[in-house]
C-alpha cells in the first residue's frame, strides 16, 4: 500500500504568536487561528513534505489523536494529503 | 472571525493582519471625503529603494497582505514594481485605486499577477450621485477600469464603497453595477478624517439611513465591509468580522514618508506612533508607546453602563477623535442616541505635509 505524504499547502501562510499561529488562506482570503502546539508542529514538519508515519512519531502523539489533528488541518486546507509514490513500484 | 480570535488579537500581534500602506499623497482627484486629503504630492515620499526596503521587513515579520492606498497609489511610476516585489515576498496585496489609470495594459498585467485585489472606488450608482463626491467624470472612468479588469480577465474584482447619506438608499443598484462587471461589493464607513471632516455633517447617513443600511448588510454577509459598521451592532446581529477597534492592534498605517500611525483615518500627530526611516517597522510596532496604550484594556467609558458595549464597545476611536469626543466618549454615531448627536463639532485635521506639484 503507497504512503501517504503530508504537505502544507503553498497557498498557507502560518506566522508565530503569542497564543499559537495565525493562519491566512491566499485562495479563500480566510484568516484563523491555530492554537494548539502540536498543530503547529504538524505544521513546520509538513513545510517540505513529510511522510505520514514519520510525522506521528516525531509528534509522540497517539494514533487517533494524531488522525484527528491531520483531519482538522486538512478541512482547513492547512494540509494536503498527497499519495507518496516514491517506492510505490515494486510489483 | 471567533471571540477567541478576537481576544488575542485585543492584546497585540507580532504583525499587523491589515497594513495600510499609502503609496502616495498624490492624486488626480480630489474627494469631498477623502480620508488622508490626498491632492499634491509630499515631498520626501519614500523613493524606489526605501518602499522596496520597506516590503523586506515586513515580509519578514510575516505580513500576510498589505492594503495599498494613497492618494492614488497608481501615480507612483514604480507602482507595478512595488507590487511585483510583494508579492514575489509572497505577501498579498490588495489596492484601492480610483481607476483612472486602470487601462487595458495594467489590467492585462494585474490579471497575470497572483495575490493581487483590486477595490475600484464608486461612491454612488449613477454618475450624479458619484461625481458630486468624486469629481467630474470620475464615475465614468471607474467604470471603464472595471470594464478593462474584466475584458482582461481579472477575477473578482472590488467595487468600494464608502456609504454616505446620498448613496444608502441606492445600493442594490450598486449591486447590480457589480455583478455586471462579475464584482464583490464592499461597503466601508465614512469617517471625520481628513477632508472628511468638512463634508462629514453633509455626508454621514443619517440615524435612519444608518438602520436601513445596517438591515441591508445584515441579509447579504456576501458583501463586504471592513468591520467599519460595528457602532451598529447594537441593532442587531453583529455583521461578520473581528468587530473591534483594530487601532495599533490588528491595523496601523505606513504613510508616504514613512510615518506610522494607528490606522488609515487617524493621521495626527497624537497617532503617530514613529517613522521607518528611524527606526525599524517592527520595533515601531511591537514597542512603541502609542500602540502599547492601545493594547491596554480599556478602564470604565462614557459607554460603560451601556447594555450594548459588548457588541459595539463605544464605537470608532477615529470618528470620536476627529468630532472633538473624547476617546471614551460613545461614537458620534451612536445608535442608541448617547453621543450627543448634531452637537458635536468637527475638528478639521489635516495631514502634516506641504504642496508640491504632482510629476
Ligand atoms: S479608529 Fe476607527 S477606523 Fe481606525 S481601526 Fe479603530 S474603529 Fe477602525
Ligand atoms: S453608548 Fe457606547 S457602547 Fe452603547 S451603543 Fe452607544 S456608542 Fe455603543
Amino acid at each position: 500500500m503507497p504512503s501517504e505524504r503530508l504537505r502544507l499547502n503553498p497557498r498557507i501562510s502560518l506566522r508565530e504568536e503569542s497564543f499559537g499561529a495565525l493562519c491566512y488562506n491566499f485562495s479563500t482570503r480566510e484568516l484563523f487561528l491555530v492554537k494548539s502546539r502540536l498543530a503547529m508542529k504538524l505544521a513546520e514538519l509538513a513545510a517540505t513534505g513529510v511522510e505520514r508515519a514519520l510525522a506521528r512519531a516525531a509528534l509522540g502523539a497517539t494514533e487517533e489523536r494524531f488522525d484527528q489533528l491531520v483531519e482538522a488541518l486538512v478541512a482547513r486546507q492547512v494540509l494536503l494529503v498527497e499519495e507518496d509514490s516514491g517506492d510505490a513500484c515494486d510489483e | 472571525m471567533n471571540d477567541s480570535l478576537a481576544s488575542a488579537l485585543r492584546a497585540g500581534l507580532a504583525a499587523p493582519i491589515c497594513l495600510t500602506w499609502e503609496l502616495t499623497y498624490g492624486c488626480n482627484l480630489s474627494c469631498r471625503h477623502c480620508l488622508s486629503d490626498s491632492g499634491p504630492k509630499a515631498p520626501g515620499e519614500l523613493d524606489t529603494g526605501e518602499a522596496l526596503a520597506f516590503i523586506d521587513s515586513f515580509a519578514e515579520m510575516g505580513v500576510f497582505y498589505v492594503n495599498i492606498g494613497g492618494g492614488e497609489p497608481m501615480m507612483r511610476k514604480d507602482f507595478f514594481t512595488i507590487l511585483e516585489n510583494a508579492v514575489a515576498r509572497r505577501v498579498g496585496v490588495k489596492f484601492s485605486t480610483n481607476g483612472t489609470f486602470l487601462d487595458a495594459a495594467a489590467s492585462r498585467r494585474l490579471a497575470g499577477m497572483d495575490y493581487v485585489d483590486v477595490q475600484v472606488s464608486i461612491d454612488g450608482h449613477d454618475q450624479a450621485t458619484n461625481d458630486e463626491i468624486r469629481g467630474q467624470g470620475s464615475f465614468d472612468r471607474a467604470v471603464a477600469a472595471l470594464g478593462n479588469l474584466a475584458a482582461a480577465g481579472f477575477e473578482n474584482p472590488k467595487i468600494s464603497v464608502v456609504a454616505t447619506r446620498h448613496n444608502v438608499a441606492h445600493l442594490d443598484d450598486l449591486e447590480a453595477l457589480a455583478r455586471r462587471f462579475g464584482a464583490t461589493l464592499r461597503v466601508t464607513r465614512l469617517r471625520p478624517s481628513g477632508r472628511g471632516a468638512q463634508s462629514y455633517s453633509d455626508l454621514r447617513p443619517t440615524p435612519e439611513g444608518n438602520r436601513s443600511l445596517f438591515a441591508w448588510l445584515s441579509e447579504r454577509p456576501q458583501v463586504l465591509t471592513g468591520d467599519s459598521f460595528f457602532h451598529l451592532s447594537p441593532l442587531g446581529d453583529p455583521l461578520p468580522g473581528l468587530n473591534m477597534c483594530g487601532a495599533g492592534r490588528v491595523v496601523c498605517l505606513v504613510d508616504p514618508v514613512g510615518d506610522v500611525y494607528a490606522c488609515p483615518f487617524t493621521i495626527h500627530p497624537d497617532f503617530r506612533a514613529g517613522n521607518i526611516r528611524q527606526q525599524p517597522f517592527s520595533e515601531i510596532w511591537r514597542g512603541s508607546r502609542l500602540f502599547s496604550g492601545l493594547r491596554a484594556e480599556p478602564g470604565p467609558t462614557g459607554c460603560s453602563s451601556c447594555s450594548a458595549y459588548a457588541a459595539c464597545q463605544g464605537g470608532c476611536m477615529a470618528a470620536k477623535f476627529h468630532t472633538g469626543a473624547a476617546l471614551d466618549d460613545p461614537d458620534p454615531e451612536c445608535v442608541l442616541g448617547r453621543s450627543g448627536g448634531s452637537s458635536y463639532t468637527v475638528v478639521s485635521i489635516r495631514p502634516r505635509r506641504a504642496a508640491v506639484a504632482v510629476d
